[in-house]
């Protein structure tokens, strides 16, 4: 950028930006969604660990799901349920922001509508998949 | 502007660039009635209790864009802001966010202006039409492309509202981005590929973390948020084709 116009005043005030994430309600649950990234990825590296643990034989297997059913892990995974449905919830309210437009016409259609279609599909596959998972348990 | 009976308290952080180091607050008091906007507000105070408060307004309908102030720590146009919203008050102004105060109410502009300057925002061809073709005609729903981000005014409302600009000014912004995404969206422009540059950069799209306070923002429902996130998967696919452009035995 070129700076020869920027010749103003000597004395300015340049805002301090400590703490932004602390000033608004906003900007805290922006920063919740990011940092609920952190817990998705530890559910993503134990799922990894259980698959490896498959590969490396029955021993190993139940090994890990012994792992699975301790208090402190079951505590965690509460933990983990809470922080990812945040982390997916809030993504699907941003996602009209991250597909290409839709119009009907000349129309466009709105972000309320995209919304809704989301967490009425992200519902339903949820619903099949536990639906999925207790009758394979049964 | 008609006086009323009621009365509120402004507080306005204020900086005089010949003595001060830091901000500092003053309170006054205004009358208002139920059309009193901020921007009256703030006239009263300069035409009634110190000429001196200094801020940068002119069209007072929410269409010149230069009123733009922080209201109670949100970015806000001043002539659309009204004091009965406020009641009882006081109501905090500051100047806008994110940019050099210059004096009171009024910010250096120059990170924007600058992007702006040099990001050739208009219909760019890559053969002038002459003339004599007549007028260049575009459908109803080649023009509802474009619809929402030619509403722009430059206020900087949205920047005020971007922490990542805040935490790096060199960020094109959201502003700068929607109106790069209203010229490329624009059927009679040919200047795509002159401002992928510019999208591709750190500085670009990429900078963007999808807060979307600056749609939120947005006193002419302008989507910079959504102008910026689209163009990321533009940005993408820009950067694949080059690829496989180079793969064929093209050159870039």
């Amino acid at each position: 950028m070129s700076s020869e116009r920027r010749d103003g005043p000597s004395g300015r005030y340049d805002r301090p930006m400590g703490r932004w994430y602390l000033r608004r309600a906003y900007l805290f649950r922006y920063t919740l969604r990011e940092l609920t990234a952190v817990f998705v990825l530890i559910e993503a590296l134990i799922l990894l660990a259980g698959l490896s643990a498959l590969v490396a034989g029955p021993a190993a297997w139940a090994g890990f799901r012994e792992t699975l059913s301790h208090p402190l892990m079951i505590g965690l995974h509460a933990i983990l349920l809470l922080a990812a449905l945040y982390n997916s919830i809030t993504w699907f309210l941003v996602a009209p922001k991250a597909m290409p437009a839709i119009f009907i016409g000349t129309r466009p259609v709105s972000d309320r509508v995209i919304v809704v279609a989301h967490l009425i599909v992200f519902a339903i596959l949820s619903a099949l998949i536990v639906a999925l998972l207790a009758g394979g348990g049964a | 502007m008609s006086t009323g009976e009621r009365q509120i308290d402004i507080i306005v952080e204020r900086f005089d660039p010949a003595r001060d180091e830091q901000v500092r607050r003053e309170r006054y008091t205004v009358p208002y009635d139920h059309d009193t906007s901020l921007l009256d507000g703030l006239n009263y105070i300069k035409d009634h209790i110190d000429g001196s408060l200094t801020f940068r307004w002119s069209c007072r309908m929410a269409i010149c864009g230069s009123c733009g102030k922080m209201v109670d720590g949100e970015p806000r146009l001043s002539c659309k802001t009204f004091l009965r919203d406020f009641a009882p008050g006081p109501v905090h102004v500051e100047a806008l966010h994110h940019f050099p105060v210059i004096k009171d109410l009024v910010v250096d502009q120059a990170g924007f202006l600058d992007k702006l300057h040099d990001a050739r925002l208009w219909l760019l061809r890559d053969e002038e039409r002459p003339l004599s073709d007549g007028p260049h005609p575009q459908t109803p729903q080649q023009r509802a492309r474009i619809e929402s981000t030619s509403a722009c005014i430059n206020c900087l409302l949205c920047y005020a509202a971007c922490p990542q600009y805040g935490l790096d000014t060199d960020f094109a912004g959201p502003g700068l981005l929607a109106l790069v995404e209203r010229y490329n969206a624009d059927s009679r422009d040919q200047g795509k590929a002159e401002r992928m540059p510019l999208i591709n950069a750190e500085e670009g799209v990429w900078s963007c973390t999808l807060v979307g306070n600056c749609s939120a923002v947005c006193p002419k429902g302008v989507d910079p948020a959504a102008a910026i996130n689209r163009n990321k998967l533009e940005s993408t696919k820009d950067y694949f084709l080059r690829f496989l452009k180079l793969g064929l035995g093209g050159r870039e």
